[in-house]
């Protein structure tokens, strides 16, 4: 495996640590504060912070599979 | 009533949260607009993908430049979405007996300040510019008795509303104990020898024998 193979894995694996991190922080936060949400407290009046914790696993999950898409057919 | 940490960390017994908000979506319009201008730089990377994998076989420091390009992306990528749910834990919370403002991000930082309603000595609303009038935010700033001290609550979103739901709170708060101290002077006349809290409440020195499940 090539060097610059390894430090896009590197860098894949980290970045999915830190999404992994960022989540269950997230969650840990929710578990200890039950606000209720309504709709002016929605960002737009309709994004809420589990909104953004979905999309942020899947951009990450997209990128993930995108770069490994790349490196394979380098 | 028993509302200890029902909706958050630190809620007393008697406390009933009144609402809660977070700094405006302005705050965010810098953030959205670099990271809508990473997405178009990252669709015209896509686009040209074969190009860039033509250029880069071979080529040891291109891959270098090209890694380096990647790390920072990613780095982006990961400081947007962190940011964006860094302004879901940043708030406010108004209460029957006091005001929260919690400041708090995913990693680095976790700090509460409660602001005591019997402490406000005034309120002031701010709304300067055609971005706040327009848009419906501005600042709350609140003096407190005693001090100097000034606590400015900054991007407060429809602020006229929470600047009346504060004002309210206080005012309630104020007769609530000023009924408590009526009642408890009523009371005193009536008793032999009544004592004298800090706030000036009458409590009613118990004469009766304690009953069976009386808890001491």
């Amino acid at each position: 495996m090539s060097v610059f193979t390894t430090l896009m894995i590197l860098i894949l694996v980290v970045s999915l640590i830190v999404c992994l991190l960022s989540v269950w922080r997230l969650f840990a936060y929710n578990s200890k504060y039950h606000l209720p949400e309504i709709r002016y407290t929605k960002l737009f009046q309709i994004l809420t912070k589990e909104h953004f914790a979905i999309l942020y696993v899947l951009v990450i999950l997209l990128h993930t599979m995108i770069t490994i898409w790349f490196i394979l057919t380098l | 009533m028993d509302n200890k940490d029902l909706h958050f960390k630190g809620q007393q017994s008697n406390e009933t949260m009144i609402c809660f908000f977070r700094h405006h979506w302005i705050c965010l319009i810098r953030e959205i607009s670099y990271f809508i201008i990473f997405l178009l730089i990252i669709i015209f990377t896509l686009s040209k993908i074969e190009t860039i994998k033509e250029i880069l076989r071979g080529e040891r420091e291109l891959k270098l430049l090209f890694i380096t390009g990647f790390l920072l992306g990613t780095i982006y990528l990961h400081r947007f979405f962190i940011k964006m749910m860094n302004h879901f834990l940043n708030i406010r919370i108004i209460t029957n007996l006091r005001i929260i403002d919690h400041q708090k991000t995913l990693f680095f930082r976790d700090t509460m300040d409660a602001i005591d309603m019997i402490q406000i000595q005034n309120i002031e609303r701010i709304g300067e510019g055609l971005l706040p009038n327009v848009l419906k935010y501005g600042d709350i700033k609140i003096y407190l008795n005693a001090s100097s001290a000034v606590h400015t609550l900054a991007y407060v979103p429809n602020d006229k509303f929470h600047f009346r739901c504060i004002t309210r709170q206080k005012e309630s708060l104020q007769q609530r104990l000023q009924t408590r101290t009526h009642t408890g002077l009523e009371n005193a006349r009536d008793s032999e020898s009544p004592t004298t809290s800090v706030y000036g409440i009458i409590h009613e020195k118990k004469s009766e024998p304690a009953s069976k499940n009386e808890k001491f």
